[in-house]
This record gives structure tokens, C-alpha cells and sequence, in this order.
């Protein structure tokens, strides 16, 4: 290769260097909200109280009662855990669609071995918790370990489980909890049963660990960039198979209670409860931290839900009506919290 | 290094360039702008008929953006398109490059393998029957194999695009262009074929036949423009060059024959930058040894030794493929390797070893692929800025606050961030306060290694000596500090050393003080030594 | 395998509505309008002979009838000459669908019964839908097989099929829906699944005492099963118990979550209900999932029919008060009955009637609750019934 042509040497120049002290503006405090990002954060809860409101005009004797206030409130105990398991992979970028199969397959699990198998209670108990834990860390190593695409590993575990427990099940419901067991959960506190207090615990402890802890943002920055995680030193695939894991082990917990409240299970119910536990998932995203999956949101959406549908029955409007209501308040919500953030950035 | 020919090949000799014949095309004045960033900055290009033209610049120099803008993908602000005695303002619709006889091979071929080579070529020029509508297969295969055959090929029309080898593959492409490029049935064009990065998807040993197709289509007097970063292809190929740098013309048309790789590369790189060293401004008083690297093996390196002191900037660069740009991911334990890795007293073995380890070590890595690697776009400054250390600053119960404050002010402070606000995502930051933010991340900490790979891409000049200051102030702050860039200013300011690597091993050294052409010699005098030796 | 279905949740409401009628039999034996209070008398009834204040004498005979162990099983017609003709012939048995368990058991009774006079049986998935079933007559043509029986395959869905069996010959038995005659081209049989629903009202009546308070949970994902209630259930309702409110409220299968908040805010809108009579067993459970937090929700007994082995459990627990349910094999032997009707010219028959029980604490511990009662058919008193069809056919 020719190198004709001699560079001249350049012998820099002293130049102007960047003084080290230049007086820059003092950072300012993070996180000071405006009146608009309150607006985000509460547009869906402002939505909520009118909502009831509206029902309350529309109806003031019927929803304006304890009743309908226990109805709405008490009605979603498995929901509430089913969202928090769907939750948690969410948060580190994973999916997970095979909670409501794993809620199947405890419920029935306890059951069977309960009511069939002649096992001690909390035999049956831990035997089913430990299968959720299983099925979940299952879908983790598929995942994580293995590589596989979440959605698909986790929509193929949640038939083969439904199917797991239809041959646990014999194909029927299966009944024989004794009625003390349900007392773990129909026990009224405040008015409430406990079911409803364990999802409010859950919900508590979950977001004090995804907001507070600092597993919580290593799990955060997991969902936002893994990349940017493992290059900071986060044991990536650590937090996403316990991810999966949780979410198993939360779907399960679900399988049992419910199976305690009703006294036994009906393998084919577990199936319908992943679209709503899905739709209030995400449509948490639009609630209190937009655009985040967070679990505060996502409990304020189960009964944001839940109110719209029990309104909704009380004026004598059901079926389709509340398919409508259930699909199209999810995507008007997000869309709404969507269309919002985009002005955000667009300062 | 890539087998491309280094040197002409006999037989062919360039075409004369004829100064006094009108150009086929050119592009006049053009201007775009993205947002704040000028991105092109009043560029004219002249193409002549029969010539082969090599566009070459670094990545973000503007050269994608100029084809983009000629095919009518981006609309420009400013700027013309001289053809045919005609002048056009730019953007250019389908329809006007066609009547222009402008055609494209782009980068990845742009053929769907599933079709047949027909229908590749013919899609949406079809000949269709009268009233059936239908197409016309019969004629419509002659026309393809017809067309192929001026390209000394017979492919069979009707084959499909996946059972073809890559190089029948280029030539389909090829072919298609053509059509547009007003090739007439004699062979000879009069229109112009623009090749973007084409070679790309192309193995080495297919490139000899790909090249005297081009320069057949250029003998036959189409007007070729040759957009790569292939060095040696432009060198070997093109009859001129024209080199794009920061969105403006640093050589324009420049003939070949008359330049050097070497000189290329200084106006591609840009020997007209502030190349002051920092040295003097922020002395360094290396020590002891800081990072050691015994029997570094990957890929791309066999058995790299090297030492770092405490205190000291060392600058690593090579040729493509020459290892320089993997091992800072290597001795981060981001990507797999062998080898040991010693920082101060802890020496870890990097096989099986994850970022964890060596992050515990002291070992920093600031990554080059910022919103891939670097940060979270859409978690906010702070957040990103204070990540490495949560657990350690914060305890396992609750993040708390305060500190992570601290250090966001801190790195404002010193790297001088804008806007200072940790609330906002990262991705409302520029390009440069970003890489500022990223670098904070790890200075912050004060490391006791601190490897860097192209610290200063893609960021303005100003961001640019404030990253490469505060660069030296961690050294001076007493940390090893390893920079990977084949940014030969970027070195040469803020090196106490530079080593060259060639093959995976260190193949040249260089002492401080340094020039940007010292540095830039030192790699282009190891590849001659080493051209022609078996990998 | 056991005579439980098997459902998913899309499927269940179809499966809900092919149970009710043809696989299922009534606890009646035939007219429950010719029984009065004494002949009742010997079934383990929990009331005594005479009726009490309030409640309808006619009522509390079927309600007792149904809780009783049925009676030995009576021919359902004459019997039947030639029937050797019939051997070597082929019958194709079409159900809705094959996934379920209950017509797989149908399936396997005729091959059973059709055995013993020396035909084959062989069946075909409808697989839930038109194509399905037009498949399978399209099989049914090719094979020229000699009868096709469509169990629960609603005539609508298959008209050009059965123009199609029509000319080729082919006898076609309906085993669907309400009673109807036919000839030997085209008959149907009833086995009166209808009633099992309907006599729901006869048991609460009963247990009332004729001031009951109902919320009749209706499936609607068929105009069939809206009709067993609103043509069925509530008409009798107004026979046998004409003091008594009911409020009907309809559910779909892809609405199954939202039923026990449906129940609930019923309840609240209308606290002095105290009895929920659900069309199908199969929604009890979410049923009950909705009453455990509804405001009185304890107080309100759960009245099913067409349940399972797990229903009954629920009868023990005391979850659920009342559940009725039929034999499968015994459909399978009934449809073959007919059949054979049909290809030896026979007159044929309109319904016929099999063993079928109704459940309730007063007679819950009399049967051991498990999947062998359902197998040995223990649970209707045994098979009395396979007998009888052979005397029928000729064959000893």
C-alpha cells in the first residue's frame, strides 16, 4: 500500500482545558412532582371515585351499602394473589401466563390429597404450595437456564398443567376440605374475610420490596435493560428465575386459599381467571407510577374492575355489558396513561 | 485483516476522470438536520459516467444519511440533484429516480429469499397480460435471464433466492439495480448504482467476482457510487474518494491514486480536532501495578499480557479484528474469555467469572454500546448513576436516599451534566450528557481499574474534553486506567501509553507524549509488517 | 373410566345442554302426574305419607319417587321380530363431541348393545362445530353404514347433512330435545332430560313448604337451554308451587368468573331469596364461591341437577342441597333400542325412560359416594335394564 502521502507533525498548542471547578447549577431534588405527573399517577383512581359516584347516583339504595361495599372488596381474594404473581416476571421483563394453570393444579392438589389420599392437612398444604414453587422454578429454567421464549414456555405450562389437574382431578371438581380449613380465609376482620387481607398484605409487602428494597430497583433495571443490570454487577438470571419462582409459588398460594374457600376445586375454573388477572395487571401500569408494572396500581385496578362489574350487575346490566366494560376500560386507561407519558417526554 | 485485495488488480486501469465531461449526478449543497444535530452540513458530491466513487466516513459522519436522503427515505432541509441537464430538489420520489436512472443495492441485498430470482428482480415491474391481468412469466423470465446474462451469470430465473449461493445472490441484486440504473440493452449504462455497504453480507472469498462486476458496470459507463468503510475495498476499487467527517466534506474526490489508506483514515478521523494532550493539565504519577492481565484468551485475543500501573492511562488500538475492541469486555468478565485478571491485591481467574466478580475486584467497565450495555433509558439519571452500589451504599432493607444524592451532585459537579436534574430518564439527556452519566456511574465510585471503550463516540466536542478530563483525573485520582478506541486523538490526549495489538497479542508500544499521527503511524506500520503472514 | 364430564370453560355450556337431554333420564318413572302420596310410600322419603301444610301432594310424590331407588327397569315398547336381519349392519354415532367423557361412555354402551345383535358401532368427533359434523356424515355416507344416530347435534347444524343420509338411504336418529315422533327414515328419542331440570321445583316445593324465594341461575349459551328453563322449570314452578317468587338470571359459559359476583349483588338487590336453583351443576362451584361473601349468603340453599360424584359430596357436605343425575350406559342401550326400531320397521318410539335419582341428605349416606357406584351403577339400584332391552331384541 502506497504511503505517499508524509503527514505533517502537529505539535499540539496549549489549549484551554475545562476548568476543574466551573460553577455549575446546583442539582436540584429529585422527583419533585407536578400538578400534571399528580394527574398521571391518579387519573385512573379520580376515575374510579366518579365511576362510583356515578353508580351511586344511579342507584343510591342498592350501592351505597355495606353489602355492596363487601361484594366488591371481598369478591377477588385470588385475583389480588393472581396479579402479584403475574407481577413479579413482569417487572424483570419475563412473562409468565401459566399462574392461573399453577392456581388449577394446587387447588386440586390440596384437595386430592386431602380429601382422597387421606394426608393430614397441612401435609396436603405444604405438598401443593411446594408444587407451585416447582412448576414455577420449572418455568424458569426453561427460561432462564435454557433460554426459551417466556410466552411460549408459559402458555405451553399453563395447558400441560391444566391438564396435569384434570388427571389429578378425575376431569370433575373436587370437593372434601373440611369447613374449619375455609375459616383461614371467610374469617371476617373489619368486615372483611382474611382472604381479602392476605391480598392486601401481599400487595403491601410487594411493593415495599419493588419500591423501597434494593432488590426492588435491581429488578427495575433487570425489566429496563438486563444488559445495563449484569454489567452492574446484578445477578440477572438469579433475580429472573426467582421471578418465576415467586410467581409459582404466589399462583399456588392462590390454588390453596381458594381451594379453602369454596371447600374444594373445579379444575376447569382456574383457566377464566388469567385474562382478568392479565387486564388488571396492566392496566396497574396506568395507575400511580406510569408505565412501571407496580403492585399498588395493580390492586387499585382489581377493584377498579371489580367495582365497574358489580355496578354495572346492580343496575341489571350483565353479560356482554361487562365485557365491554372489563376490555374497553383497559384499553382506554393505558392508552390514556400512554398518550400522557408521551407528552412527558416530549419536553 | 480482510482478505480484500490490497492492492489494483492488473488490467484495471482507472478511468481517466474526465474533468471535462458533464457528471452524471450531483448532489448539491445538501443539508439535514435531526433534531439540534446537523447531521449533514452543505455536502456536494459530483458522479461521473463510468466512474467508481467511494464515499467513506466513520460511523455517524453523515454517509448513511446522505443515501437515505438521495433515496427519499429522509427529506432533506437543503440541497439539490443535478442529473440529465435537469435540476431537482431533493427529496426525490420513486418516480425521479427511476426517470434518473438511480438505483440501490443496499447493505443486506434486500431480497426475499423465499421468492424466486424472478420475482426478486421483477417485483413491481411486472409486464402484465392485457386483460387477464396476469403476469407474463414467459417473457418475463427471458428478460431476467437476459439481464443476468449481460452480468456473465445464468442464474436460473426461476430458482429461489434461498438455494443460491451468496455470490448469484449479489448478482440478483445487482440485476435488479440495473434495470433502474437505465442499463440499456447493449450493456451500457447511463445511470448511476449506488452500492451501500453491499460487501457487507458478502463472504471474502466471493468479493473478486462481485468486484470486476462492478467495475465491468463502470467500464460500460455507469456512474458507481461505493459506499463502505472497508478500507482497502475503496482503496482497491475506486477512482476517487470523497470523505465525509462530522456531516461535512473533508475530501472531496479526492483520486485514488493519489492518497493512501493512511490518509484516509486522518481525514476520516480528523486531524483538524483539539488534539492538545492533557497530560500537562492533569499530571499522573503512575506506581505500583494497578491491573495486571496474564494469558488474556477469547476469540479474538491469544494469550494478551499487559500491565497497567496505578496512576497511569494506557491506550490500546488496532486494526479490525485485531482484539483491541474485546478486551475490555473480556477482562470485565462480560464476555467469555480465559485468563487472570489481577487488580490491586485480588487476582480473578476470568474463566467461569461473571461482571460481579470483577466489579468486587475494582475492575470499571464503560462500555461502548451506551443505551445497550451502558444505561437504562428510561430509568431516571439518578438511578442509573447510583445502581452498581445499591445494595452496598443502601444495605438490603431500604435504598435510601441521601447518598445517591451525594454522588448525582457529585458527577454534576465534576463532569458537568446538563440539565443537573436526576429525576428526569436518561433518555431526555443528550448524546454527550448521557455518556457523561455513564462514565459518572464509575468514576463516582473511584475505581480502582477503570476500562473504557470509545469513551468519546458519537458525543460533540465540547462533552468530548470533559469525558477525556475527567478520564485522566481518575487516573490522577490513582485508579489503572485502560482505554480501548481506535480514535487516534482521542489516545494521544489522553495516553501515557499506547499499546498496539495485531492478532489478539501486543505488537507495538508507544510512550508518552504522543501525536494523533503517531499513534495512527504505529497502527498502519504494524499491519505492513504484519500483511501477507497467515492469521 | 367414569361417567363424570369432563368440560373445559368454553366448551362446558354446550356439554351442560347435551347432557340435559338426551344422556340424561329423569328420576320419574315416566308421568309423575299419575303419583299420589301413598305409592310413594315406600321410597326412603324424608316426609311422611301425607303431605303437609303447604306443600303440593303432587310434589312431594315425584320428589319422592326421585329420591327412591328406581324400579326394576319395564320395557319401554313392544318387542321387537326379525331382528337377525340387522346383523353385519353398521350403525356411526355422532355426538357433539367426542372430548366428553359422558358420549364416550355412549359410545362405548352401544357398542356394547349393538354387539349382542351383531352390528358394529363406530363414532365420529363433531368436534363442536358445523364442519365437524358434516365431516362425519360425509363418513357416514362413504362407509354406507345403515343408521347414524346425532346425539345433542341440534338438526340446525346439520340440515344439508341430513338431506345428504336421507338419500343415501341412510336412517337417521336424533337423540336430542323434547320428545317427537318419527319413522324409520328419521325418529328421534327423547329421554327426557327436560324433567330432570323442571323437577328441581317439585323438591324446593317440597322443602319450602311452598313459600320459597328462588334465583334460577339459567345457562344461555343456547336457546335450548334457555328453553328448559323458561318452558321447563318455571312453568312447573307455577304447577307445583304457585306461592313461590323466582328470578331468573342467565349466565354464559365466557362470563363463569363474574357469576359469583352476579349471585351476589342479586342477593343484595333481593335479600329474602333463599334457595338458588342452577340449571347445570357444573356453575355450582363458582356459585358458592360467590355466596361465601355475599351478606347472607349462608342462608341460601344450593339446588343442582347433572352433576357428578363431587355433586354429590357437596350433598353431603351440606353445600349444596339437592342433586339429581342419570346413566350413561343405560342412554347407550336405549339409543341402540331405537335403532333397531327403526331398521326392523318397528314403530318407534317417542321417549323412553331410564334409571335416574335424585339426591338429597335424607338419602345421601345411603350410597357410597365413589367413582365404582357410577361404574357398577350402584347409585340407580344396578342394571335392570340390559335384560330387558335383550328380551326385547330376542336374544336370551
Amino acid at each position: 500500500m502506497s504511503t505517499s502521502v508524509s503527514a505533517a507533525d502537529r505539535s499540539g498548542t496549549p489549549d484551554q482545558l475545562p476548568t476543574p471547578d466551573r460553577p455549575t447549577p446546583a442539582a436540584r431534588p429529585a422527583r419533585r412532582l407536578s400538578g400534571g405527573d399528580l394527574l398521571r399517577r391518579w387519573a385512573v383512581v379520580l376515575l374510579w371515585v366518579a365511576m362510583a359516584a356515578a353508580f351511586a347516583i344511579a342507584s343510591p339504595d342498592l350501592f351505597l351499602r355495606q353489602g355492596t361495599f363487601n361484594i366488591i372488596f371481598g369478591a377477588n381474594g385470588q385475583l389480588v394473589f393472581l396479579c402479584m404473581a403475574v407481577l413479579a416476571p413482569f417487572c424483570v421483563g419475563e412473562f409468565d401466563f401459566s399462574v392461573a394453570g399453577v392456581m388449577g393444579l394446587t387447588g386440586v392438589t390440596v384437595t386430592v390429597l386431602y380429601g382422597e389420599h387421606g394426608w393430614s392437612l397441612p401435609a396436603a398444604v405444604v405438598t401443593a404450595l411446594l408444587v407451585g414453587m416447582v412448576a414455577g422454578a420449572l418455568n424458569g429454567f426453561i427460561v432462564v437456564v435454557l433460554g426459551v421464549d417466556p410466552i411460549i414456555t408459559t402458555l405451553g405450562m399453563a395447558t400441560a398443567l391444566q391438564g396435569a389437574s384434570l388427571w389429578a382431578s378425575g376431569m370433575s371438581t373436587v370437593t372434601g376440605l373440611p369447613v374449619s380449613f375455609g375459616n383461614v380465609v371467610t374469617t371476617k376482620f373489619l368486615g372483611m374475610p382474611l382472604f381479602f387481607w392476605y391480598g392486601v398484605v401481599l400487595t403491601l409487602a410487594f411493593a415495599y420490596v419493588l419500591h423501597v428494597t434494593p432488590l426492588g430497583r435491581h429488578m427495575a433495571f433487570v425489566g429496563a435493560n438486563r444488559e445495563v443490570a449484569r454489567l452492574a454487577g446484578i445477578r440477572v438470571n438469579r433475580l429472573r428465575f426467582g421471578a418465576f419462582t415467586f410467581s409459582g409459588t404466589i399462583a399456588g398460594l392462590a390454588g390453596v386459599l381458594l381451594a379453602a374457600n369454596i371447600g374444594g376445586f373445579d379444575p376447569t375454573s382456574s383457566g377464566i381467571q388469567l385474562l382478568p388477572a392479565l387486564a388488571a395487571t396492566f392496566l396497574g401500569t396506568a395507575i400511580l407510577f406510569p408505565g412501571r408494572f407496580n403492585p399498588l396500581g395493580t390492586w387499585i385496578a382489581v377493584f377498579f374492575l371489580s367495582t365497574g362489574i358489580v355496578g354495572l350487575q346492580l343496575l341489571g346490566l350483565t353479560g356482554w355489558i361487562s365485557d365491554v366494560f372489563f376490555g374497553g376500560s383497559l384499553v382506554v386507561a393505558v392508552t390514556v396513561s400512554t398518550l400522557l407519558r408521551r407528552r412527558k417526554t416530549r419536553f | 485483516m480482510p482478505s480484500a485485495p490490497a492492492h489494483r488488480t492488473s488490467g484495471h486501469s482507472p478511468a481517466p476522470v474526465a474533468t471535462g465531461t458533464e457528471p452524471t449526478l450531483s448532489l448539491r449543497s445538501v443539508s439535514k438536520r435531526f433534531g439540534p444535530a446537523l447531521v449533514l452540513d452543505d455536502v456536494s458530491l459530483e458522479l461521473h459516467p463510468g466512474e467508481i466513487h467511494g464515499l467513506v466516513g466513520q460511523n455517524g459522519s453523515g454517509k448513511s444519511t446522505l443515501i437515505k436522503l438521495l433515496s427519499g427515505l429522509h427529506r432533506a432541509d437543503a440541497g439539490t440533484v443535478v442529473s440529465r441537464g435537469g435540476e431537482h430538489p431533493l427529496p426525490l420520489s420513486v418516480a425521479q429516480l427511476d426517470a434518473l436512472g438511480v438505483a440501490f443495492v443496499h447493505q443486506d441485498l434486500g431480497l426475499v429469499e423465499s421468492q424466486t430470482v424472478l420475482d426478486n428482480v421483477r417485483v413491481g415491474r411486472y409486464q402484465r397480460g392485457r386483460f387477464s391481468r396476469a403476469v407474463r412469466r414467459g417473457p418475463e423470465a427471458d428478460a431476467v435471464r437476459a439481464s443476468l446474462a449481460r452480468l456473465r451469470s445464468d442464474i436460473d430465473p426461476l430458482a429461489l433466492v434461498a438455494s443460491l449461493p451468496p455470490a448469484d445472490r449479489a448478482l440478483v441484486a445487482i440485476a435488479r439495480a440495473l434495470q433502474n440504473a437505465g442499463a440499456d440493452d447493449d450493456g451500457a449504462g447511463s445511470g448511476v448504482l449506488v452500492f451501500d455497504e453491499s460487501t457487507q453480507s458478502l463472504p471474502r472469498e466471493v468479493l473478486t467476482g462481485f468486484y470486476a462486476t462492478v467495475r465491468e458496470l463502470a467500464a460500460a459507463g455507469t456512474a458507481i457510487l461505493l459506499v463502505s468503510h472497508q478500507l482497502d475495498e475503496v482503496i482497491a476499487l475506486t477512482d476517487r474518494v470523497t470523505v465525509l467527517k462530522d456531516g461535512r466534506v473533508a475530501g472531496a474526490g479526492i483520486p485514488t491514486a493519489q492518497t493512501s489508506r493512511r490518509e484516509i483514515t486522518r481525514l476520516m478521523l480528523g486531524a483538524d480536532a483539539d488534539t492538545q494532550a492533557l497530560h500537562d493539565a492533569v499530571p499522573t504519577s503512575p506506581g505500583e501495578d494497578g491491573l495486571v492481565l496474564r494469558g488474556v484468551t477469547s476469540p479474538t485475543l491469544h494469550g494478551l499480557d499487559l500491565t497497567v500501573r496505578a496512576g497511569e492511562v494506557v491506550g490500546i488500538t488496532g486494526t479490525t479484528g485485531a482484539g483491541h475492541d474485546e478486551l475490555p469486555y473480556v477482562l470485565a468478565g462480560v464476555s467469555p474469555g480465559r485468563g487472570a485478571v489481577r487488580v490491586g491485591g485480588t487476582e480473578v481467574q476470568l474463566a467461569g467469572a461473571d461482571p460481579r466478580a470483577l466489579l468486587d475486584a475494582g475492575v470499571a467497565l464503560v462500555p461502548q454500546a451506551r443505551a445497550h450495555q451502558g444505561l437504562a433509558l428510561v430509568m431516571t439519571a439518578q438511578d442509573n448513576l447510583s445502581l452498581p452500589r445499591l445494595r452496598d451504599r443502601s444495605g438490603r432493607w431500604r435504598v435510601t436516599n441521601g447518598w445517591q444524592r451525594d454522588e448525582f451532585a457529585w458527577v454534576v459537579e465534576h463532569l458537568g451534566v446538563t440539565p443537573p436534574r436526576g429525576d428526569l430518564p436518561v433518555a431526555a439527556f443528550s448524546g454527550g450528557n448521557q455518556q457523561k452519566l455513564l462514565l459518572g456511574k464509575w468514576l463516582v465510585a473511584g475505581p480502582r481499574a477503570l476500562v473504557l471503550h470509545e469513551p468519546t463516540q458519537a458525543v460533540d466536542v465540547g462533552a468530548r474534553r470533559d469525558i477525556l478530563r475527567s478520564v485522566r483525573a481518575a487516573a490522577a485520582a490513582g485508579a489503572a486506567v485502560l482505554v480501548s478506541s481506535i480514535d487516534n486523538e482521542d489516545l494521544a490526549t489522553v495516553c501515557d501509553r499506547v499499546l498496539v495489538l495485531e492478532g489478539g497479542v501486543v505488537v507495538g508500544e508507544l510512550t508518552g507524549p504522543l501525536t494523533a499521527d503517531q499513534v495512527l503511524d504505529a497502527v498502519f506500520r504494524t499491519e505492513l509488517t504484519t500483511e501477507g503472514q497467515p492469521a | 373410566m367414569s361417567a363424570r364430564f369432563g368440560h373445559n370453560v368454553v366448551v362446558r355450556g354446550l356439554i351442560a345442554a347435551a347432557c340435559a337431554s338426551t344422556l340424561l333420564v329423569t328420576a320419574a318413572c315416566g308421568n309423575s302426574d299419575d303419583g299420589d302420596s301413598s305409592s310413594a310410600a315406600g321410597a326412603s322419603g324424608s316426609s311422611s305419607a301425607a303431605a303437609p301444610e303447604g306443600v303440593n301432594p303432587e310434589a312431594l310424590a315425584t320428589v319422592k319417587k326421585n329420591l327412591a331407588v328406581p324400579a326394576a327397569f319395564e320395557a319401554p315398547g313392544p318387542a321387537l321380530e326379525n331382528v337377525d336381519q340387522v346383523k353385519g349392519k353398521s350403525i356411526l354415532y355422532i355426538p357433539i363431541s367426542l372430548q366428553i367423557p359422558a358420549f364416550q361412555q355412549v359410545s362405548k354402551a352401544m357398542e356394547e348393545a349393538a354387539g349382542k345383535v351383531g352390528m358394529t358401532v363406530g363414532s365420529c368427533d363433531g368436534k363442536f362445530n358445523p364442519a365437524g359434523v358434516a365431516a362425519c356424515i360425509n363418513q357416514a355416507v362413504q362407509q354406507k353404514v345403515s343408521a347414524v344416530v346425532l346425539d345433542q347435534i341440534p338438526l340446525g347444524l346439520a340440515a344439508q347433512g341430513v338431506d345428504q343420509l336421507k338419500q343415501a338411504g341412510i336412517a337417521i336418529l336424533v337423540g336430542e330435545q323434547e320428545a317427537a315422533p318419527g319413522d324409520n327414515k328419521l325418529a328421534y328419542l327423547a329421554t327426557g332430560g327436560d324433567r330432570i331440570i323442571s323437577e328441581m321445583a317439585d323438591w324446593v316445593a317440597v322443602d319450602s313448604k311452598g313459600k320459597a324465594n328462588v334465583l334460577v341461575v339459567a345457562q344461555s349459551d343456547s336457546p335450548q337451554q334457555r328453553a328448559y328453563v323458561d318452558e321447563g322449570l318455571i312453568p312447573r314452578f307455577k304447577k307445583v308451587c304457585p306461592d313461590c317468587k323466582t328470578e331468573v338470571t342467565d349466565v354464559s359459559s365466557a362470563q363463569l368468573s363474574q357469576l359469583g359476583t352476579q349471585v351476589n349483588t342479586l342477593l343484595l338487590k333481593n335479600p329474602d331469596i333463599d334457595y338458588i336453583v342452577s340449571e347445570f351443576d357444573a356453575n355450582v362451584s363458582y356459585i358458592l364461591q360467590g355466596l361465601k361473601n355475599a351478606p347472607n349468603g349462608d342462608k341460601v340453599k344450593v339446588v343442582s341437577v347433572i352433576g357428578d360424584i363431587s355433586s354429590l359430596q357437596r350433598v353431603k357436605n351440606g353445600q349444596q342441597v339437592y342433586d339429581a343425575l342419570g346413566n350413561y350406559r343405560w342412554a347407550g342401550w336405549a339409543l341402540t333400542d331405537q335403532v333397531l326400531r327403526m331398521l326392523t320397521g318397528a314403530k318407534v318410539l317417542e321417549s323412553a325412560t331410564g334409571p335416574g335419582r335424585a339426591f338429597d341428605k335424607t338419602n345421601i349416606d345411603s350410597v357410597e359416594l365413589s367413582d365404582a357406584s357410577i361404574e357398577n351403577e350402584s347409585l340407580w339400584g344396578g342394571d335392570t335394564y340390559s335384560k330387558v332391552y335383550q328380551q326385547l331384541w330376542g336374544l336370551n
